[in-house]
């Protein structure tokens, strides 16, 4: 028989867990930052197969949390939204990287 | 497959993304073309062939901005400062094997001799192994095949052109590089046509 919630809970701390990363969809736009230096929201979008009011609904959120940056710009009169990776953002993928690891290791 | 190696792949992927479009394959094919020629041509001629990436860059930035980014979208590779130490470090053994092995054949056979032996059979073999370094190196990065079957031609076409019994090394080393440089030109002209019918251009920007 699975444990329980409340097993797991009594033999593994989640507490650790950075609930803003380990959202499979902001994983997956950090997970795509973290190779570039800086990218644009298409290509995110392209990369992330995400919808475009999930994606900046997403955005928002790394935003908040320091963990992204973004900027705007017009290239040929053409609007251009830049996203890039913090050192907080970096810092914070590392971070979960192990506790994972930890939790994983755990279980 | 752990989550870990799921964040791998999907940051691949990113990066293999942005090597769809054939350019890189074309600029250095192109270059590598015009450099062979204007080796076989005349040795000195090949100086001016630094000079090419130079007029190749703002043509790349133009191609890039008018057919690329319209249609998988801007991005730019963060440095890779650890292959960069490869390379250098690559390039720096193999000019140490070059000049032990050098000193070695004008030690045993003669300075003459040994360096006419040098010229006709290694200098080719040498300079496609230094040449390869690069696409391993993209290669590596970026996890695409087809760049490790570039290198590979550079290493393979150094060790069997000395059979054809050219003239002297540096003949040799300039068909080597004509012939690798046509066919990554030939190669990356056709990712960038398949590039342009496969991604048409999006949708500009979005809200944020």
């Amino acid at each position: 028989m699975p444990p329980s919630r409340a097993d797991l809970n009594d033999s593994v701390n989640f507490t650790g867990i950075d609930r803003v990363i380990h959202e499979p969809a902001r994983l997956a736009i950090l997970a795509v930052l973290r190779a570039f230096e800086s990218v644009d929201f298409t290509f995110l979008l392209n990369q992330t197969e995400l919808s475009r009011g999930n994606l900046s609904s997403h955005l928002s959120k790394l935003e908040a949390a320091s963990y992204v940056a973004i900027t705007k710009e017009f290239v040929e009169k053409v609007p251009r939204t830049l996203v890039r990776l913090t050192d907080a953002g970096r810092a914070a993928i590392a971070s979960y990287r192990s506790e994972m690891d930890r939790i994983l290791a755990s279980l | 497959m752990n989550r870990e190696r799921t964040i791998d792949t999907v940051q691949t992927r990113a990066m293999q993304a942005t090597a769809r479009d054939g350019i890189t394959e074309m600029f250095l094919g192109g270059m590598l073309l015009v450099f062979g020629v204007l080796f076989y041509l005349e040795t000195l001629l090949a100086a001016l062939g630094v000079l090419i990436p130079l007029g190749l860059n703002p043509l790349g930035k133009l191609l890039k901005r008018k057919y690329v980014y319209p249609r998988i979208g801007y991005s730019k590779v963060a440095r890779q400062p650890h292959a960069l130490r490869g390379i250098g470090f690559a390039a720096l053994a193999f000019i140490g094997v070059i000049l032990a092995a050098l000193g070695l054949f004008s030690w045993i056979l003669g300075r003459d001799a040994g360096y006419s032996l040098w010229m006709s059979h290694f200098v080719p073999s040498f300079t496609g192994l230094i040449m390869a370094i690069g696409p391993w190196v993209v290669a590596r990065t970026y996890r695409l095949a087809r760049w490790y079957v570039f290198a590979a031609l550079f290493v393979t076409g150094g060790i069997c052109l000395p059979l054809f019994h050219f003239a002297t090394g540096y003949t040799a080393v300039a068909v080597q590089t004509a012939i690798v440089g046509a066919f990554s030109l030939l190669y990356g002209i056709g990712l960038f046509i398949t590039f342009l019918r496969k991604y048409p251009v999006t949708e500009v920007e979005h809200a944020s």
